[in-house]
């Protein structure tokens, strides 16, 4: 590898350009300019404070890896910017009605909405979509001065006496060895005195910094579901406002999680399935759970004659409060999706993402007057989001997803009744790592449904190919892959005999793991070029070839280059 | 430099039915004008002088070229200029070369490097014209470009269709850039915050001293009458069985129901 790096020093550095860090470097922007101002006028006495402050964000702008419902709660907005209905924000609809269904086979059966608790319900909430949140708010980012670095990937920490000290950013112009072609161009150091993880769900990063200083320690695993979602056109008048989300069918009781079906604008409409990823089906697909989903009456209503122009997927943390690792370490703090501040029920990470990016820049400027970074300085960021909504409504529905443990139907009416009334034991139970449920089960081929096989029509139902070309994703095919399985023998040995399949070629949802040749020449081949980096796999492998360590067999990191490119969702 | 839709976008066709539906779309500098620009720079590099400037043009208002230029200068460009107003919306291949034109005889050149193509519209004339309307030489097509600072001249390879033409030309010279020609380059950290600090001036036709008639919808021969989407692309069969069947049935679909052969 090259040591021969360009350089770069900032005093903030955002990793990951997601709603968490475009607020928290906005909200951050904000503060400085109202502390400089007190300053100024006498009434504080300290020094100005010239931040430099930068965001790397690996896809080709702030949308490009954006994806999410989006039932947006403006919430964090309102504080950031209290004016931003004047201030073109991009989205014109609001939620009309919030109707929750139980589906069956061919019936939908509406939950009546008084037994929704109000903070639960969606009325009011903007409809649209992540990506132009964010490229909104990146405008808003880099007219405050913000740096914004785009297709620029954190791909290492770096670490300074256990601090933490900024991060590498990834070597671009390589060949599939590794070598440098013509316009080869090496990564970058930043380094930050304080760096801020914003890397979304199970962040390549924010991980590797949770485990060098054990930061969960203490806490229950973080657990995971797969969000896989289509942006549908229709010809008639869509529904905008329509917000729709539904329990039971196709997913039925084995598998906890739910589908949504949103009117975004008079043409378009956004369906989508989440999947908890404790299920013990090995050839479970939620890509083909999605289209059963949309097959479905309830919602052929809407989208029947469209046509898909847009897919994509991505992982949501559901581990909930007790999952929560500690939010700081020396030189380094963790926000939203990737310390895990979801809620469930509600189905919102946006709104707690961007008010944790807020929170955090409290921290961050109090540490920039006093000079030190350490963790004790920064530990005020997680007692600050202690007496905040994120923590407190976290708290309230801790033991939703756990009740499902108890199988479905008690885990709705407990999980429900949760949701009311927030009773329920207030420390962590158990909780297992994902992978394990996979792993641990003694008869697995039993565990397997057949899975009706999938009729597609290249227009309303979509099979995976055809939506990983919707997703726009794309690799250079002569880059490094950024895939790597450890030991692809164990495939053979492990998985082959204890599922009678291979269970990566069903959850991905991009087809990048394709089981191809006979007899001895059977083998996983990697489509590496088509991954949508929704992380399923470092999450979902259940081969763990270091015995109790951790390390699975499919090592995921963030490459350098590539991925999708999203349209709208 | 021309911005255009990114090549993965998913067009649709505005209610008049003349035109796309750009409301949506993400931009990129047009591959083409990519190659130009990094031989640009690997020209000034090689020669250790000159100064490279980036030209573009707003061509519609939902463009966005002040981000596009800025990524030239980001890879390396000195400074950049972009041709705004109205006047300049719309148009035709024609009108954009006149503005071009009108704006370069305001600027000390000696090569004038083009993309052989912009990818939206792929008209792939701007550069020839804009030689014409200068009165110099052009070579077009490019995939390999020599520079002769002392003799003032360019020693140009075109792949023709059974090998290469070799064009000899003398400064100035308009050149349309091909793929092969080089990999251009990425725009790095450090020199994405030197852009910042970088010239980017505005333009108007009273700058560049054209008359706005000439320009857009007035100025263009050309006229768009309708914008029709491609034929949708029909879902693959994969045929089942061994490869003695499967041939066997490509064979019968290809003749009897196909009727190709
Ligand atoms: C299908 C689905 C539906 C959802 N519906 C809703 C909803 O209706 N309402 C709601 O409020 N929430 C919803 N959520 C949750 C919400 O989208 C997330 O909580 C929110 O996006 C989290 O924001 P974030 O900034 O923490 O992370 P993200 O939005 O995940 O952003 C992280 C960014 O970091 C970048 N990145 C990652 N690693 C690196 C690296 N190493 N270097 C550089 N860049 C990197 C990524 O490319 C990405 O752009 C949904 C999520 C999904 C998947
Ligand atoms: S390879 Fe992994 S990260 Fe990529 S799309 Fe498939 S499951 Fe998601």
């Amino acid at each position: 590898m090259s040591e021969n790096f360009n350089s770069l020093d900032v005093d903030v550095l955002f990793v990951g350009g997601g709603p968490a860090s475009l607020a928290g470097a906005l909200h951050l922007t904000k503060l400085v300019a109202r502390s400089n101002e007190r300053i100024a006028a006498g009434a504080l006495r300290d020094r100005k404070l010239e931040p430099q402050i930068a965001i790397i964000e690996k896809g080709r702008d702030v949308g490009a890896h954006a994806i999410s419902g989006a039932l947006f709660d403006p919430r964090a907005l309102e504080e950031l910017m209290p004016d931003y209905a004047k201030q073109e924000f991009p989205f014109p609809v609001t939620a009309t009605a919030h109707e929750v269904h139980y589906l069956t086979t061919e019936h939908a059966y509406q939950i009546p909405p008084w037994v929704i608790p109000p903070a639960y319900r969606s009325t009011g909430c903007y409809v649209g979509s992540l990506q132009k949140l964010n490229l909104w708010l990146a405008q808003q980012v880099e007219d405050a001065g913000v740096h914004l670095f785009n297709e620029t990937c954190g791909t290492k920490v770096l670490y300074d006496n256990d601090y933490v000290c900024g991060v590498l950013t990834g070597e671009k112009g390589l060949d599939s060895d590794g070598g440098r072609k013509a316009n080869y161009e090496p990564g970058t150091r930043i380094q930050a005195k304080i760096t801020v993880f914003g890397e979304g769900p199970r962040g390549t990063l924010a991980e590797d910094v949770i485990h060098k200083f054990n930061l969960r320690k203490g806490k229950t695993p973080q657990s995971y579901a797969l969000g896989v979602k289509e942006m549908i056109r229709v010809r008639n008048p869509g529904s905008p406002g329509l917000a729709i989300h539904t329990l039971g069918y196709p997913l039925g009781s084995r598998v906890f999680g739910g589908g949504f079906c949103y009117g975004i604008d008079d043409h378009l409409y956004a369906v989508g399935i989440v999947c908890g990823l404790d299920w013990d089906d090995p050839r479970m697909d939620p890509h083909a759970q999605l289209q059963q989903l949309k097959k479905h009456p309830l919602i052929q209503q809407f989208i029947a004659g469209g046509v898909v122009v847009a897919y994509g997927a991505k992982t949501l943390p559901e581990g909930g409060v007790f999952a929560i690792p500690r939010l700081y370490t020396d030189g380094a703090l963790l926000i939203g999706d990737s310390a895990g501040f979801l809620n469930v029920p509600y189905l919102k990470g946006i709104h707690y993402a961007m008010k944790s990016g807020m929170v955090a820049a409290e921290t961050i400027v109090d540490a920039l007057h006093s000079g030190n970074v350490s963790a004790s300085a920064l530990s005020s960021y997680e007692s600050r989001l202690e007496g905040t909504y994120v923590i407190r409504d976290l708290h309230h529905v801790r033991n939703f997803r756990r009740m499902f443990a108890l199988g479905f139907y008690p885990g709705l009416a407990l999980g429900g009744l949760t949701m009311w009334t927030g009773l329920g034991p207030t420390r962590p139970g158990r909780m297992r790592e994902d992978f394990t449920y996979l792993q641990h089960h003694e008869n697995a081929i039993a565990k397997q449904r057949t899975h009706e096989p999938a009729q597609y029509d290249a227009g309303v139902l979509a099979d995976k190919l055809t939506d990983v070309f919707h997703s726009g994703t794309e690799h250079r095919e002569d880059q490094p892959s950024h895939i790597r399985i450890v030991d692809p023998s164990r495939c053979l040995t492990d998985c082959i005999p204890r599922y009678g399949d291979a269970p990566c070629t069903y959850f991905c949802p991009a087809k990048v793991y394709e089981l191809i040749g006979q007899g001895d020449d059977l083998h996983i081949r990697v489509n590496f070029s088509n991954c949508v980096h929704c992380k399923t796999c470092v999450i979902k492998d259940p081969i763990d070839v270091s015995e109790g360590d951790g390390v699975q067999n499919i090592i995921w990191r963030a490459p350098a280059e590539g991925g999708p490119r999203y349209q709208g969702l | 430099m021309k911005q255009v839709p990114a090549t993965e976008s998913k067009l649709t066709i505005v209610a008049d039915g003349n035109d796309i539906d750009r409301s949506n779309l993400s931009f990129i500098v047009n591959p083409y004008d990519e190659f130009a620009v990094e031989e640009a720079l690997q020209i000034k590099e090689r020669l250790g002088a000159g100064e490279v400037t980036v030209l573009s043009m707003r061509q519609h208002e939902s463009q966005k070229p002040e981000e596009a230029l800025r990524t030239c200068l980001a890879m390396g460009a000195d400074k950049a200029i972009l041709l705004d107003g109205p006047a300049f919306h719309g148009g035709d291949s024609f009108t954009t070369a006149t503005a071009l034109t009108s704006a370069i005889q305001r600027l000390p050149f000696d090569l004038l490097l083009f993309g052989k193509q912009a990818v939206d519209d792929d008209g792939g004339t701007v550069g020839i014209q804009v030689a014409e309307l200068l009165g110099i030489p052009h070579v077009a097509v490019v995939n390999k470009l020599e520079v002769h600072p002392v003799s003032r001249a360019v020693v140009a390879h075109r792949q023709v269709e059974d090998g290469i033409e070799v064009v000899e030309a003398s400064f100035p010279v308009v050149i349309t850039c091909q793929k092969g020609l080089n990999e251009p380059r990425y725009p790095s950290l450090p020199g994405i915050m030197k852009a910042k600090q970088k010239p980017l001036n505005t333009w108007t036709c009273e700058d560049i001293g054209i008359d706005p008639g000439r320009l857009g919808a007035s100025g263009a021969k050309l006229k768009t009458l309708r914008v029709e989407p491609p034929p949708t692309r029909l879902t693959g069969r994969i045929l089942d069985g061994d490869t003695s069947t499967a041939v066997k049935e490509l064979v019968r679909i290809l003749h009897e129901e196909e009727k190709l052969i």
